[in-house]
């Protein structure tokens, strides 16, 4: 009798580990999918876009810092590297952080590293050329995500650090 | 670094109807700051539009010690309000963080969260 069951009890065991581990592949991509949709989305793909201060009614994301100003591009590489320039923003702590398409961090550089200059990255794939004054970044994926985040410690300096982020660019390289 | 307190210093689960002291000495970080959150994570709706309390915030004493207030309704000195949300957490940012803090955090000192009284 249980001869007669242990046939398919097996290939349901397999099948469930099968859709586990199915499941805990696919989430990375799925979280960062649906990031890129909700945080990405407030510009065209391969640009910056600056979102409002979080509040209680703005809150595109889980865990938002109602101290910091965020700022994001979506980015594809399908047509080319994507540079990145980020001016600094004086006296504060900011920093700019590269995702992949599985949310694995790429590169992160902040305001302590660059020592009060320009961040300058070119995001890229293995086989793609990137101009020489840009820092190259390798990505295993096409897609992903630049998160540049800068600490508002007082509200009266929002205006000048806004001014100052959108500055930021996000752009495909002009490889020809 | 970021740490998250989803009980009080007694363990009890952090309620929003209730008043809280959390208090504390310096942190090793550059800047640092708690936030409330209910839920996955939601900022929580409330009159004064408060929803983190900046380091730099709370007055010291002689030693370096702070403390504010978290509570549903408006406290004295520096408050963070809950909102009346029937769970939250306190999520603490640092940036830059150093030391102990940054090399053996299960073992930092961290701020104390002391149940006052409840509504």
């Amino acid at each position: 009798m249980i001869r007669n069951w242990l046939f398919p009890i097996i290939i349901g065991l397999l099948a469930a580990a099968l859709a586990w581990q199915g499941t805990l592949m696919a989430t990375p991509y799925v979280l960062m999918s649906k990031a890129m949709e909700k945080v990405g989305g407030r510009a065209p793909v391969n640009s910056f876009g600056f979102g409002e201060p979080s509040t209680a009614d703005n809150q595109p994301i889980v865990r938002p810092s109602p101290d910091l100003s965020y700022s994001s591009c979506a980015f594809d590489l399908s047509k080319g590297p994507v540079l990145v320039d980020v001016e600094p923003v004086p006296g504060h702590y900011w920093s700019v952080s590269v995702f992949d398409a599985r949310t694995d961090v790429a590169a992160v550089r902040s305001d302590r590293e660059t020592g009060g200059k320009p961040v300058k990255l070119a995001l890229k794939r293995f086989s793609q050329r990137v101009p020489r004054d840009y820092e190259p970044v390798q990505l295993d994926y096409n897609k992903g995500l630049v998160l540049i985040r800068i600490l508002v410690s007082d509200k009266a300096d929002y205006p000048q650090i806004d001014a100052i982020r959108r500055k930021a660019r996000c752009r495909v390289a002009d490889t020809k | 670094m970021y740490f998250t307190a989803r009980t009080d210093s007694e363990g009890a689960p952090l309620n929003g109807k209730c008043t809280y002291t959390v208090s504390g000495s310096e942190l090793d970080a550059r800047w640092w700051s708690i936030t409330l959150y209910k839920g996955e994570g939601w900022l929580v709706k409330n009159a004064a539009n408060l929803w983190s309390v900046a380091g730099n915030a709370p007055e010291r004493d002689a030693n370096g010690n702070w403390s504010f207030t978290v509570s549903p309704k408006k406290a004295d000195g520096v408050w963070l309000p809950t909102g009346g949300t029937p769970q939250f957490d306190l999520t603490l940012r640092t940036y830059h963080p150093q030391g102990a803090l940054l090399n053996n955090p299960s073992s930092a000192k961290l701020p104390t969260i002391k149940k006052e009284l409840c509504a």
